[in-house]
């Protein structure tokens, strides 16, 4: 599926508890031909639990190839990454639509909703891809959207939303089956900035309650939202600190 | 992923777009409407034929011959009742004439000429009814007495009883054939269930009379056999041409014999290869459908890269994406098949009809009631083979779909 040539390190030794732990890793796309773009540049990173992270960086930064690859989406050129514990560099994409199921929650610039499904069912959607069973499902898809506050617009279709209100459905579809990460993809990028600072509290409080929030963003400001930033730039990072963990 | 919420999400994609599923649908419900009507249409002819063989006599076998002496007509008659009787059900002379002199047949007052349409005279033996597949619904059949004694009786069709009787019991009365009297003993049952019709304007005579009455030859014969089985007819049939040809002339005189059988194997080997054909042609429309669902399920693809991509984001694996578009393509193919299925029942009655119309003008025994409809077998083929082409077709796009890469998928607007 993914067609680059892979090398991995021999496994380290997992450091302890983390949640992510990234080694050396590289994306490089067309390598060795004149059009070689080192998207990602030997980048490690340790991420423990119940960390509220931001990636901040410009476009073509590579911070949306690092949050590929941390989301499972894509799989890194060299270098080792494991996602509590398990070295996911390795694995067969049908082994990732696994992982990407069970342990992360995605929320996108753009939504990502599926137009011809209800709220309902598109909060459903990864919990049938997991087999659970209809009752349970709808239990927790329900409860989701009303923590979202749109228990009374379940049976809306996304066309029949605000932006606010799509991107509240695409947080209930990420927390429902309440996984360990939620990636956050410029999550308020589309939106004006009520709707944006209403998103950002609902990450806050899930980061309170516990669950790990990696947020990737261009704007600064809204990235002291976060208890932890770091900044990438051409494929490097080049800078690791703490945020102020909430706005002005 | 389970199969109803899979089926469930593909009713509701292929209900998103009615109009196109329409049209990708038309070509399999023109295909498969088109396949059973015109099979079902052969079948049904085939059907029609084998009753119109049927109705002459189950196991027929017919001989025709001139230029045979009446001595060896006996020697055959011998060879029927000894070596062949355990072959055969029965034989009966059959000789026919319709050109009864000029004065047709009467009784008391009452004349039926043969101007318009003719009466049928045959010399029979106590075994024409059965040779024939005739019954008698009043009084009975000739005798082997009638004949040996040369009784003047006689068995009449249903047409000159109604003609001449009406409501009054024919039995024991007195026509008048040719000028000569005959005792009427029985009433052969109608061969059209009562409706009137040249088949049953006929009367049976022993055929010991036919020497005095006619001044034709006794020695052109026609004889009707009904064998014991259907394995039983060529048997006979090789014996009896076996044992006359030494017994006739061939420069001055001919013996033959068939069955009905062989043009009823005939029919249906032929109609069977008509269906065969026309089957496959319209097939050719059906394949074309199934073009059209791939095309169409390409442009879904296409269309849908970016859902995709958020399908597998979420946790879709490649199965799960091939299954969604493999069940939609089957979905559309099965509609299309169902609709096509009641399309060619529609176009298969009526097609039917219309040939049955056709076909009643001349010999339709006992078929009013016939309509042409398809076989479970062929209906259950048609959606079955229907079902298999939408997954046939779907495979290429589903598994198109399914290597999609998530990223790029995503990237896609």
């Amino acid at each position: 599926m993914f067609g680059h040539k892979r090398r991995t390190a021999a496994p380290p030794e997992t450091g302890g508890n983390l949640l992510i732990d990234v080694r050396h890793m590289s994306k490089i796309y067309n390598e060795g031909k004149e059009n070689e773009v080192r998207a990602l540049d030997d980048v490690s990173l340790a991420v423990p639990w119940g960390e509220f992270l931001c990636i901040l960086g410009q476009s073509g930064s590579g911070k949306s190839t690092l949050m590929n690859i941390l989301g499972c989406l894509d799989i890194p050129t060299y270098g080792t990454y494991y996602l509590n514990g398990q070295a996911v560099s390795d694995m067969k994409p049908s082994v990732l639509s696994g992982i990407r199921n069970r342990e992360i929650g995605f929320i996108f610039q753009g939504f990502n909703l599926i137009s011809d499904l209800t709220a309902l069912e598109n909060v459903e959607l990864p919990l049938i891809y997991r087999g659970m069973p209809r009752a349970e499902r709808r239990r927790l898809s329900v409860a989701a959207l009303e923590a979202v506050g749109l228990g009374k617009r379940m049976d809306h279709r996304p066309a029949e939303m605000s932006g606010g209100q799509q991107q509240r459905v695409a947080i209930a579809r990420a927390v429902a089956a309440k996984p360990p990460i939620i990636m956050a993809d410029e999550p308020t990028g589309n939106l004006d900035s009520a709707s944006g600072r209403e998103i950002m509290e609902q990450l806050s409080a899930l980061n309170q309650q516990g669950t790990s929030i990696i947020l990737i963003t261009h704007d600064n400001h809204l990235a002291q939202m976060a208890r932890r930033i770091v900044t990438i730039q051409d494929g490097r990072i080049v800078s690791d600190g703490p945020g102020k963990g909430g706005l002005d | 992923m389970n199969w109803i919420q899979t089926i469930r999400m593909a009713l509701k994609s292929i209900a998103h777009n009615k109009v196109r599923t329409f049209l990708t649908m038309l070509g399999i419900i023109i295909g498969v409407g088109a396949v059973i009507a015109l099979v079902a249409s052969i079948q049904g002819m085939a059907t029609l034929t084998r009753l119109q063989f049927e109705a002459m006599g189950t196991n027929q076998i017919q001989v025709h011959a001139w230029g045979v002496k009446s001595a060896d007509w006996k020697a055959m008659e011998g060879y029927l009742d000894g070596e062949l009787a355990d072959r055969i059900k029965g034989w009966s002379p059959q000789s026919q004439y319709y050109d009864w002199q000029s004065k047709g047949v009467q009784y008391r007052s009452k004349t039926l000429k043969s101007d318009n349409s003719y009466t049928y005279i045959y010399f029979g033996n106590e075994d024409y009814g059965m040779v024939t597949n005739r019954t008698v619904s009043a009084g009975r059949d000739l005798t082997e007495t009638d004949c040996k004694t040369n009784a003047r009786v006689c068995v009449i069709g249903e047409t000159i009883r109604k003609y001449f009787f009406g409501a009054m019991s024919p039995i024991d009365q007195s026509i008048r054939i040719g000028g000569q009297s005959f005792k009427i003993v029985g009433v052969y049952k109608g061969k059209y269930g009562g409706k009137l019709n040249s088949e049953d304007q006929m009367i049976v005579l022993p055929y010991t009379l036919q020497s005095q009455m006619m001044r034709s030859s006794d020695s052109d014969r026609q004889y009707f056999i009904q064998a014991a089985s259907k394995e039983d007819i060529q048997p006979v049939v090789d014996a009896l041409k076996d044992f006359m040809s030494t017994r006739y002339d061939p420069n001055n005189g001919y013996f033959d014999c068939d069955s009905t059988s062989q043009y009823m194997d005939q029919v249906e080997a032929s109609s069977n290869q008509l269906a065969l054909l026309g089957g496959g042609i319209a097939a050719i429309s059906l394949l074309v459908g199934g073009i059209g669902i791939m095309n169409i399920m390409l442009v879904s693809v296409t269309e849908r890269t970016r859902e995709i991509g958020i399908r597998m984001a979420i946790g879709a694996r490649r199965r799960d994406i091939i299954g969604q578009f493999l069940i939609e393509a089957a979905v559309v193919s099965c509609c299309g098949g169902l609709i096509g299925i009641l399309l060619g029942c529609f176009g298969s009655a009526v097609i039917g009809n219309l040939l049955l119309a056709q076909q009643m003008n001349s010999w339709m025994p006992e078929v009013e009631q016939f309509t042409v409809l398809p076989s479970p077998g062929l209906v259950v083929g048609a959606f079955l083979f229907s079902a298999l082409l939408g997954i046939i077709f779907g495979l290429y796009p589903a598994s198109k779909a399914s290597k999609l890469q998530p990223v790029e998928a995503l990237r896609t607007q």
